[in-house]
């Protein structure tokens, strides 16, 4: 056995796949080759990494998008169960299936869904991709600023000064858009401001919910996020 | 050598049969379950029991996360379809008869999910990674051996992440989820032989990367520049 043959071999090797004979050359050849010693010892390390890799966690706000979402699927059905108070998740809903992007909305919105905002949405998201941040934007401070009231003045005070600094990145991001149209790097800007403004306004929406159900450890972990 | 990606062709990957202890199906189960338990909080979700949602979110979020994020090598992707995977589940979960565990049942859609989105990813892109990371590739010099327990987790997770989506996909679910090759190649519809070459690229190719052996490509560049 030479190189060639031995070195493909060696990741079903250290796997310890190999058959009786192919192991017993393989083995042959590793005692006299030091370079394929030392591949097979570096694919076994790699593969005993991998297999102790950590498990990676999901950012708390993802929930409070699911749940949103979810209510706004039971609601299309007709079924009505106890959740949330439906008219901020149902804004979140709203804004979660725009957030999801342009080509998550299929599934979020079947066509037996029921939803009279379905097809409005996708002919927005589809025609101008700005334009469902704006409209998800609008549909949220709608909401929030109905809403607000529940939350403590020195909070309110806090995000409505986060989002008066997105605010200033948005309106920064679209005139140098408007001086350099072609720019993807103002395009980019101005897409993560509007993303960065629809998160805040979210988890603002998802702290009033939490609050109106009296829920404070809801409320605070949804806080900590915020402040971080 | 260009690492291919999963057959395209499998429209809806068959998923090996589960074993009979449910709790074991998939590695690394989050939440220990009985079959009964599982139909019952199911039997919940379908009834719209917002806790049973959020108590099915919880013990498995982590998980799918954890598979997601590996497989699409991106953090917001993940975020976005965890979310449809749960949604999915919601609309889905009435239908779930118990044969096999919730956690099953869940990480199939997951891993159809990330296949989906790879696949589209493929089709849209048009992906030029393989080349682009064989025109970066050289052999590593000849440094030390690599020792796992000195391999940073942190390196290997942004090494994985690099890898082209074909053999990145095996190398997953082999080495880091520890399904066998036999297993792969049901679930991504390629053949046996061909799950073991694409795992044996992958590690050849973290190998190198680890070592310091690939020019960062100007996508690589440009993905992590965009990842704060």
């Amino acid at each position: 056995m030479n190189c060639s043959i031995c070195q493909p071999l060696l990741s079903v090797y250290v796997d310890d796949a190999l058959r009786t004979d192919e192991r017993a050359a393989v083995e042959q050849h590793l005692r006299g080759c030091v370079d394929c010693r030392a591949l097979a010892q570096d694919l076994s390390s790699i593969r005993l990494a991998a297999g102790s890799l950590e498990p990676l966690i999901p950012s708390p706000h993802v929930w409070h998008r699911i749940a949103a979402a979810a209510e706004t699927q039971t609601r299309a059905s007709g079924f009505q169960p106890r959740w949330f108070n439906w008219r901020p998740v149902a804004a979140v809903a709203m804004t979660a299936v725009l957030a999801a992007g342009l080509w998550r909305v299929g599934t979020l919105l079947q066509p037996d869904d029921n939803t009279d905002a379905g097809p409005q949405v996708a002919e927005v998201i589809e025609s101008d991709p700005e334009a469902h941040y704006t409209l998800a934007i609008a549909r949220l401070e709608e909401v929030t600023s109905a809403d607000q009231d529940v939350l403590d003045q020195e909070t309110a005070g806090a995000i409505n000064a986060g989002l008066t600094v997105i605010d200033e990145a948005i309106t920064e991001s679209r005139a140098a858009l408007r001086s350099e149209p072609e720019s993807e790097s103002a395009q980019e800007s101005l897409f993560a401001a509007l993303r960065r403004k629809v998160a805040l306004l979210q988890e603002m929406l998802g702290l009033i919910n939490e609050m109106r159900k009296g829920n404070q450890a809801g409320a605070a972990r949804i806080l900590s996020e915020i402040n971080r | 050598m260009a690492c291919r990606e999963p057959s395209r062709g499998a429209r809806q990957p068959q998923f090996p049969a589960p074993s009979s202890n449910p709790s074991e199906d998939v590695r690394g189960a989050a939440t220990p379950s009985s079959p009964a338990a599982d139909l019952e909080l199911a039997q919940r979700c379908g009834r719209g029991d917002p806790d049973a949602f959020e108590q099915l979110y919880r013990a498995h979020a982590g998980r799918l996360y954890t598979l997601i994020v590996r497989m699409v090598a991106s953090a917001e992707t993940a975020e976005d379809l965890l979310q449809e995977v749960f949604l999915t589940a919601y609309r889905k979960v009435s239908n779930f008869r118990g044969d096999s565990s919730l956690g099953t049942w869940l990480y199939r859609m997951a891993v159809n999910h990330c296949l989906d989105y790879l696949r589209g990813r493929q089709n849209k892109m048009a992906r030029t990674t393989d080349s682009i990371h064989e025109e970066g590739m050289v052999e590593p010099a000849a440094v030390a051996p690599l020792v796992a327990s000195a391999i940073s987790r942190l390196d290997l997770e942004r090494a994985i992440e690099r890898l082209p989506d074909g053999c990145r996909t095996a190398f997953v679910l082999h080495d880091v989820e520890g399904f066998e090759h036999h297993e792969i190649a049901t679930m991504l519809g390629i053949s046996e032989g061909t799950s073991k070459s694409q795992v044996h690229k992958a590690r050849m190719k973290l190998r190198v990367i680890l070592k310091g052996g690939l020019a960062v490509s100007p996508r690589v560049m440009s993905a992590q520049a965009g990842r704060v």
